[in-house]
């Protein structure tokens, strides 16, 4: 629900982007991935995955990629996804799940009624528990639901550094999904062409990294909602060549932003960091309406998991490098890291506070937020505030309350800024 | 001249006048919010001014606070109940450290500083447990009135487990059922919101003065069984309702005083 479909404001606080390639290329991935399973002599098979598996791998083999965590929130956005959660719920999901779960599989159960009528029908799925270890009974749900293979990525969760035993472990399932894919083919990948999707790969992810940086900037050049919106190539389509040009035209126009002042929002004053999952169905009413209060968020912690480069001479150092950024993201690392890295953020972005959206339907990114939200402002001296919500299951989000929360600590931030 | 703070909570509305010179407090009204909160501010504050023989005309400025913060049509500007809450109580107690808001529709755990600044909250999240809506619709099933809820509490309690008000309304007429009296389980209902309130205030940490406000700080049990399990002993407001209008009206003077 934009601000210019509910009329309420006819001046809007925010800048809008111009850089559309990132909506065309979304809309043509959708339709692609409906349209050329449909050619029978161009053999194309689809994969879903998990947003943490090694995509390239994939790419490089021609397999369609789909990601129901995307297509989970684009219901959210489309106010579709309750509908979907409960049709799982009928089928004896239980309402504290993952609600991209939920959301997902509802979809998989009766696709006729659902946006887009489902993701096209995949052939092979790819997990990994790098993000949560929901996806692990997930997409188990989802193989014996089709009868398709399913290769499981294990990625042991990192406590302080990753152990060498555990690297290998990894690396080694790496190799394997490579020879999974090719069972599943038929067809050898070409190590050529895998190095390339790779070095694709890592051009688009340091367009995209020098785009999040260039938010350090004031006024930010951008804001949390235009970051949650743009993002969907890069987690969808890495290691395509279409994917480098939305990312270089989008830094075109960041870089103008910055070179003339220009904002996301027109009267920055307040500068906060987002931690978890957007809360995908009030999106563009929460922060929108912060943004009339002078409220932007130049960083957030869900964009940024998207932001390390694999790169490597040769193949084998590239998937290296590729067990590495896959068994160290963010959801997989304790919470030291993330109070190291949150506080890092504070420091580099120039943060007033810190918004830890406690969500639901997500344990895994919301564990331990009390702790981390308490050792985060001893160590930097700013303040956070925690609100409940749930990224695609809006029964468990109260406006009123979030508002109360959110106001509040506007004004404890106003406080200790200005006095 | 005066300053007007107006707080419409969910259950309560209340109005405070103060004189911007004394700082010294003129009087005050409180009523049910209704379901038309916009006539409630109206009256509420048409009725206060009536009784105070003052005129709109010498309130030199109106702060809105509370639920329906925004349906007060003649207020200057609005702050959160939070802010508000900080700000009231600090002008009562200035020893206060951690605000315990036990409101209609939720619960608040406030932290402030020596000079009455805010430095942390928490609130109880969507669930009405730990709340006043919670303390009432329990009154009802038991028929009792919710002013008379502590003086009816017996020393034996029947434990109350469910903490969510729908299980909880349930459990109660359960225990109805199986012949408890009825003193019994007020001491349960009375527990099971203390040990709510405990763990939201655990999440900004306990630090004296620890002062107690909203509609719930007037029922002496619940005061009673969160200070034990505090261990920690609470103070409570003369009129605990009034202290979020008191701070709106506060925060007015000195937005008056900073122009």
């Amino acid at each position: 629900m934009s601000e210019e479909k509910t009329g309420k404001d006819t001046e809007r606080a925010y800048n809008k982007l111009y850089s559309l390639k990132y909506k065309k290329a979304m809309q043509s991935y959708y339709r692609n991935s409906k349209l050329l399973p449909m050619v029978p002599f161009l053999k194309k098979k689809v994969a879903w995955v998990t947003s943490g598996s090694p995509v390239e791998l994939l790419v490089s083999a021609g397999i369609i990629v789909l990601y129901p965590e995307n297509y989970a929130a684009i219901l959210g956005g489309s106010k579709t996804s309750v509908q979907a959660c409960q049709v799982a719920e009928n089928e004896g999901f239980n309402k504290e799940l993952c609600s991209y779960a939920r959301c997902h599989l509802g979809t998989v159960f009766k696709p006729q009624e659902s946006l887009m009528k489902g993701l096209s029908k995949p052939d092979l799925l790819v997990s990994s528990n790098n993000i949560c270890g929901t996806v692990v009974k997930w997409f188990n749900t989802i193989a014996e639901y089709y009868n398709i293979p399913l290769f499981h990525l294990d990625t042991p969760p990192i406590t302080g550094t990753q152990e060498n035993h555990v690297f290998d472990y990894v690396r080694e399932q790496i190799d394997d999904l490579v020879e999974f894919i090719e069972t599943h083919t038929g067809k050898k990948i070409n190590h050529e062409k895998m190095l390339n999707t790779f070095e694709l790969s890592n051009t688009a992810t340091k367009l995209w990294m020098d785009i999040l940086k260039s938010c350090r900037n004031i006024p930010s050049p951008l804001n949390c909602p235009d970051r949650f919106i743009t993002m969907a190539p890069i987690v969808t389509q890495r290691g395509l060549k279409k994917t480098i040009k939305v990312y270089e035209d989008l830094l075109t126009e960041v870089q103008t932003r910055v070179n003339t002042g220009l904002g996301a929002i027109k009267n920055e004053k307040i500068r906060l960091l987002w931690d978890n999952i957007a809360i995908w169905y009030y999106l563009y009413p929460f922060f929108n309406e912060l943004a009339k209060r002078g409220v932007v968020f130049p960083v957030d912690t869900y964009t940024n998991a998207w932001a390390n480069p694999i790169s490597g001479r040769d193949l084998d150092s590239a998937l290296d490098a590729a067990a590495k950024v896959y068994s160290q993201v963010y959801l997989n690392q304790d919470l030291g890291y993330r109070i190291d890295l949150i506080s890092e953020l504070i420091e580099e972005y120039k943060i007033d506070g810190f918004v830890l959206h406690s969500n639901k339907a997500c344990k895994r990114y919301s564990m331990g937020m009390l702790s981390y939200k308490k050792a985060i402002t001893d160590r930097t001296g700013v303040p956070g505030v925690i609100i409940d919500a749930d990224m695609v299951d809006s029964r468990n989000f109260s406006e009123e309350q979030t508002w109360t929360r959110m106001e509040s600590f506007i004004e404890l931030v106003e406080q200790v800024k200005f006095g | 001249m005066f300053t007007l703070g107006v707080d419409i909570g969910s259950i309560s509305a209340k109005a405070v006048v103060l004189d911007i010179d004394t700082k010294n407090m003129e009087g005050w009204n409180i009523m049910p919010s209704g379901f038309n909160t916009k006539e409630t501010a109206k009256i509420l504050v048409g009725d206060l001014l009536k009784k105070l023989d003052i005129t709109m005309a010498k309130v030199a400025m109106t702060i809105s606070t509370g639920y329906s913060r925004k349906n007060v049509d003649f207020s200057t500007s609005q702050v959160t109940e939070i802010s508000c809450q900080a700000k009231g109580i600090h002008f009562l107690f200035p020893t206060a450290r951690t605000i315990i808001d036990i409101g209609g529709q939720d619960s608040k755990a406030i932290k402030i500083d020596s000079h009455g600044h805010l430095n942390d909250f928490e609130m109880n999240d969507k669930c009405s447990a730990g709340t006043g809506r919670f303390l009432e619709v329990m009154a009802n099933s038991l028929q009792v009135p919710l002013d008379k809820m502590d003086q009816l509490a017996s020393k034996e309690i029947v434990p109350i487990s469910s903490t969510c008000t729908v299980f909880a309304e349930s459990e109660v007429i359960s225990r109805i059922a199986q012949g408890a009296e009825r003193g019994a389980i007020i001491g349960g209902i009375h527990e099971s919101i203390a040990t709510k309130v405990l763990s939201l205030v655990g999440r900004v940490g306990i630090e004296p003065d620890v002062i107690i406000t909203g509609g719930v700080a007037k029922n002496s049990e619940v005061v009673k069984a969160l200070e034990e399990k505090m261990k920690q002993n609470a103070l409570i407001p003369e009129e605990p309702q009034i202290t979020g209008a008191l701070g709106a009206s506060l925060i007015a003077i000195d937005k008056l005083k900073k122009n």
